[in-house]
């Protein structure tokens, strides 16, 4: 799931010098292209987490519950 | 690291482009090979009760054609030859690469992010096949305000643009990390002795176990990740 962070990091990246280098501005496009890059990675690891999430819930409803010492108060 | 090494086994050079048959591609070759004559060998029979070969295969196809049902729904099983074909194509090429004096494949950036690009540019393809312009509509999420769309659809274009770099480092990650652990702890057992070199070996034997699954599983989440991109090609499904 990290590679999504790096991978979108690095692509900004890519995308900004390549527009600095085609707009010799550097390093503008660069900065503004991190950070749209750190965003989309973060988008991506949102969607992956969630993803997974809705795969594991079914799971975790079927799970018996497990009685503890609070539930005990509780009654009490 | 030796293992990792590309050989010519074939110089062949066509106008200045090094097109020689490597150690690499003798393993790809080996490997479709294999796939080829394991499911010659399996369907050759077509009996009513599966034989053993037989239920292999039937069991590999099951589990791709369900794994697009349950992302892609029952229209994705038009792209089914193309998925299994990844599948089984990139989980032959980890397995043959767990065998002893044998080249991974798969460790190679080049050859995942191959891989990770011919996805990327048929999923992009169907999708514009199926939606013609209305695919950009990918980009654009509903629900949010007109003034925050100079933000948004940058955003959403890169994250889709990092789909193959993703998909491709992953795949590669894992199995070059896998193979050099491996190397480094078998390389503690010389230095140890044989008194002190019994505990890396026990890693070593343990992590070779791991290695197994990983080549699997490795596999199975390249293809999961095929069949999540499909879904958004196919029904435009907004998250």
């Amino acid at each position: 799931m990290a590679i999504d962070l790096v991978a979108g990091v690095t692509i900004g990246f890519g995308i900004g010098w390549a527009l600095d280098r085609a707009f010799n501005s550097r390093p503008a496009f660069m900065i503004v292209f991190i950070i749209l890059g750190f965003a989309a990675g973060m988008l991506n690891l949102i969607r992956t987490a969630r993803r997974m999430q809705a795969e594991a819930e079914p799971m975790q409803r079927a799970a018996p519950s497990v009685r503890d010492e609070d539930d005990e108060a509780d009654r009490r | 690291m030796h293992q990792f090494e590309i050989n010519r086994i074939l110089k062949l050079d066509v106008g200045g482009l090094d097109l020689s048959f490597t150690n690499s591609s003798l393993f790809m070759v080996a490997g479709v090979g294999i796939v080829c004559a394991f499911l010659y060998l399996a369907m050759s029979g077509r009996s009513l009760v599966p034989n053993r070969l037989q239920s292999v295969a039937e069991l590999a196809y099951e589990f791709v054609a369900n794994m697009i049902r349950e992302n892609v729904g029952t229209e994705g099983m038009k792209y089914f030859p193309f998925v299994f074909t990844l599948f089984v194509f990139i989980l032959v090429l980890n397995l043959l690469g767990m065998l002893p004096y044998s080249f991974t494949v798969t460790s190679h950036i080049i050859v995942t992010f191959a891989l990770a690009a011919m996805v990327f540019i048929v999923v992009t393809a169907i999708g514009f096949a199926r939606h013609g312009v209305g695919y950009m509509k990918l980009f654009v999420p509903d629900g949010v305000p007109l003034w925050l769309m100079p933000l948004i659809v940058p955003i959403e274009l890169i994250s889709y643009l990092i789909r193959p770099v993703s998909l491709s480092v992953r795949l590669f990650a894992n199995m070059l990390a896998g193979h050099t652990m491996l190397k480094v702890f078998a390389g503690f057992i010389v230095s140890l002795g044989v008194v002190g070199g019994i505990a890396p070996f026990l890693v070593t034997v343990a992590f070779t176990g791991l290695e197994f699954f990983v080549a699997f599983i490795q596999a199975f989440i390249f293809t999961v990740l095929t069949c999540i991109y499909l879904n958004d090609a196919v029904n435009m499904h907004h998250h």
